[in-house]
């Protein structure tokens, strides 16, 4: 096989929540030497222009970003089409494209990389690199997107996919009776040991699981499924 | 009172350590990685941090591995979690590859990292993920 994986993502198997995926991404920022890695959510565009970033990764400290939570990108942005409808990634070093991309800082010295990614299932996600321009060339972009997408397959199937698949795990079936029993985050999280952030995450993806939006929905749809009685 | 000031959110951190030296560097890395107000309580043992969970409103634990040379996160976490803190709490260690850690969830704990792989930007990015208080859900 042509790539390996890097020494870095020794974890990636282990990675099972977003902060292990920073920890994943960032390591690959500090081996490739890249400024910024933005991982998009591109289902939505160009129908809308507001994307959505799952992940971003500063890797320098004189970084003055601004905040990436929700991007707006006009429909004709190159990059971004680039990442939405085509296959394969591509360098970015005509500054009046990078200059579209005004989140990501100052570009004047950096180079830009986007890499396209699809599912089998037919959604698409795109990775947005800023590297160095002086370290461009000593980069093996193979080996970097390979990487990148390595990374990205194991976020999709452990971050992205559990929350569209519907199938309640045993814990997420707790938090269903103890919200019909009328509790709130809260008092579930005492009687589970658990944080009150664990359990709205828990709640958060049995509504998406659920194709519900809220609790009394939530409670109403496990008993129609068999789930709680 | 002006509604703007009571807006500014202010997150609490509480660094539970055993060697006070840690304390310097997580301050410098919280003072200057995150771009809203914070406050850093530092503590040494797990009896202190429980006091301090009774006496102020704590957003987040960071929480070091081994405090004990015969305990671990395992033992240290329900113990915060008895004291009904329902904020998230962080495992800071030396090394996470210990096959322990992979169910740091199973103990009440939210995440782990490396000391190693702690700056700013991932002190950003934790308080981002797990502290900010505009997470609940509407019907709570």
């Amino acid at each position: 096989m042509k790539y390996q994986k890097p020494d870095c993502l020794v974890d990636l198997d282990r990675a099972i929540n977003k902060l292990d995926f920073y920890r994943l991404f960032k390591c690959l920022c500090v081996n490739f030497d890249l400024d910024l890695l933005a991982l998009f959510d591109m289902n939505n565009w160009p129908e809308e222009t507001a994307i959505e970033s799952l992940m971003v990764v500063v890797n320098r400290e004189d970084s003055n970003l601004v905040d990436l939570d929700v991007v707006s990108i006009e429909n004709n942005n190159l990059i971004f089409q680039n990442m939405r409808d085509e296959m394969l990634h591509k360098v970015w070093n005509n500054q009046n494209v990078i200059e579209h991309i005004k989140f990501s800082g100052d570009m004047s010295s950096t180079t830009g990389i986007s890499i396209p990614l699809h599912t089998p299932n037919g959604r698409h996600f795109g990775f947005w690199l800023a590297v160095p321009t002086s370290v461009t060339d000593k980069i093996d972009h193979d080996q970097l997107v390979y990487s990148c997408k390595l990374v990205f397959q194991n976020f999709f199937n452990e971050i992205i996919l559990p929350d569209s698949m519907p199938i309640i795990s045993p814990r997420e079936l707790e938090v269903i009776r103890w919200s019909s029993e009328g509790k709130t985050s809260v008092e579930i999280a005492i009687i589970l040991g658990l944080s009150e952030h664990t359990i709205n995450s828990y709640t958060t993806k049995i509504l998406q699981k659920l194709q519900v939006v809220n609790r009394a929905q939530m409670v109403a749809t496990a008993i129609r499924m068999g789930l709680i009685k | 009172m002006s509604s703007a000031i009571e807006e500014v959110e202010t997150i609490t951190i509480l660094f539970v350590d055993d060697n006070p030296d840690e304390f310097v560097l997580m301050e410098w890395l919280v003072k200057g990685g995150v771009d809203q107000n914070t406050e850093l309580v530092c503590v040494t043992d797990i009896e202190s941090a429980c006091k301090v969970l009774d006496e102020k409103d704590i957003s987040m634990i960071l929480l070091d591995n081994k405090l004990h040379l015969n305990d671990d996160f395992r033992t240290s976490v329900p113990v915060l979690r008895s004291k009904a803190f329902t904020g998230p709490i962080g495992i800071v260690s030396s090394s996470i590859e210990p096959e322990y850690f992979q169910e740091f969830e199973q103990y009440g704990a939210d995440f782990r990292i490396g000391k190693n792989e702690l700056d700013r930007n991932a002190i950003g990015f934790i308080i981002d993920e797990f502290a900010k208080k505009d997470t609940k859900l509407s019907d709570d």
